[in-house]
């Protein structure tokens, strides 16, 4: 009948080429077979109507050519976290590798992109990359290959070293603030160019020249700090100490910056008509006041997570234990 | 008091009963074919224990036990029809023993882990 045949010709698009003779036999002779028992019951010929009957029982094409298939995954269920894990570790690695080989061919040369080349840039390094790690995992999967991760791992490995949880969204925050500045102050992206140059001309003043390298190693350190936290996933007691250095060496520099006198110079129509040199300090005091107040409260949590380490497990938990 | 089954409750009983059914299929249907049946017959006597199979899981079932060499098959003539007959190999009576252990050590410790959630009867 051409709609058994149709049906099994529809199954047979889903299923591997070398299995597909022997699947279509199997199903033709099944479904036959189930429509002659119909038949049979109604006491009459085989007709269509009895077929359909059948085929409705079977379900839809796809859903039959994928019962006749093991069960197969691009990425499986036991790869899957350690995929993620992955793609984290090599993203955060990867853009931390960028920010520095900017930095470094910045310094070399006069080479300057805008925020949009390094935009599509950034967003071209996370394809490429996305694409390898997916390609790898894939074939991981598909080779059956064991990672022996899971048969291998031991109790003990869980160091009691103290670390406390991250809170991902700050860090991430943290390091896009980083790494603009960095490449801000390292003339990699020009903000001036986003500004009507007659309007609006902003630039620092010379008394900034003194703090170019002490703001390198600042922020250079949190970059770094923060991606290697980022990637662990856990902050950890030296992590914490070194965010403190950091924090305290960074409101060390603004409130020198603060004191240096004359910090930005303007021009332009708009500049001139709305501000004047009386409200250049001001202007500066509140920006790096916020900056001072932002660098506080990441004392004020890295001092927090400092002192509630091994506040887990340990103190709650097993307290809680009767006994 | 009426039970009310919100949507997503529901939605996790059934996946969660097609996980249990799509186990102990397996263990029915080389139960089953200790006697000789062709495919038909086979899903009829299933639906009449009150198993009831979709024709779509069945036969790729079957024929993916019998690839794993659980079944053996033959075709032979019935009622003036070629019909094809299933029944368990040695290899898939031995399997199928070692399965209704596990299955029986399974629900003796189901039941005795359910015994005392059963509902009880109103005074």
């Amino acid at each position: 009948m051409r709609l058994i045949e149709s049906y099994v010709v529809e199954v047979c698009r889903f299923v591997p080429k070398e299995q597909r003779d022997e699947i279509a036999q199997d199903l033709r002779d099944a479904i036959t077979e189930e429509a002659q028992e119909v038949a049979d019951a109604r006491g009459d010929v085989l007709i269509e109507a009895d077929v359909e009957q059948v085929l409705a029982g079977f379900g839809h094409p796809l859903k039959v050519a994928g019962s006749y298939q093991p069960k197969k995954y691009l990425i499986g269920p036991e790869l899957y976290p350690v995929l993620w894990q992955t793609l984290r570790v090599v993203l955060t690695c990867a853009l931390g590798i960028q920010v520095a080989a900017i930095i470094v061919f910045a310094s070399l040369e006069e080479w300057q992109m805008g925020p949009w080349q390094l935009f599509s840039m950034t967003v071209e390094i996370i394809l490429w990359i996305a694409v390898v790690v997916f390609a790898a995992f894939a074939v991981i999967e598909y080779s059956g290959e064991k990672l022996g991760w899971y048969e291998n791992w031991q109790p003990a490995s869980l160091s009691r070293n103290s670390m406390s949880t991250i809170d991902r969204s700050d860090l991430v925050t943290n390091l896009v603030g980083e790494g603009f500045f960095l490449l801000w102050w390292n003339d990699v992206v020009v903000v001036q160019n986003f500004l009507p140059a007659d309007a609006l001309v902003v630039s620092l003043s010379p008394v900034w020249a003194d703090f170019f390298w002490p703001l390198n190693f600042v922020f250079g350190g949190f970059f770094l700090l923060h991606v290697v936290t980022l990637t662990r996933g856990i902050w950890r007691r030296g992590g914490l100490l070194s965010e403190l250095v950091l924090d305290g060496a960074l409101i060390g520099l603004a409130l020198a910056i603060l004191t240096s006198g004359n910090l930005l110079e303007y021009g332009g129509n708009l500049a001139e008509k709305f501000l004047t040199p009386a409200h250049i300090p001001t202007i500066m005091q509140v920006v790096i006041g916020v900056v001072i107040a932002m660098t506080l409260w990441d004392m004020w949590t890295a001092m927090k997570n400092l002192q509630g380490q091994g506040y887990g497990i340990d103190d709650v938990a097993l307290a809680e234990e009767p006994g | 008091m009426s039970a009310v089954i919100s949507e997503p409750t529901a939605e996790i009983s059934a996946k969660l009963n097609s996980e249990i059914r799509r186990g102990s299929l397996v263990l029915a249907v080389l139960g089953q074919l200790k006697a000789e049946h062709y495919g038909y017959s086979l899903r009829k006597s299933l639906a009449e224990q009150g198993l009831e199979v979709e024709e779509g899981t069945l036969y790729p079932l079957i024929r993916r036990l019998e690839k794993q060499g659980l079944l053996e098959s033959e075709w032979r003539e019935e009622n003036k029809r070629r019909k094809r007959f299933y029944r368990l190999s040695p290899t898939g009576g031995e399997v199928y023993k070692k399965l209704l252990q596990e299955w029986l050590t399974m629900q003796k410790c189901l039941l005795a882990i359910t015994a005392d959630r059963q509902p009880t009867a109103e005074k």
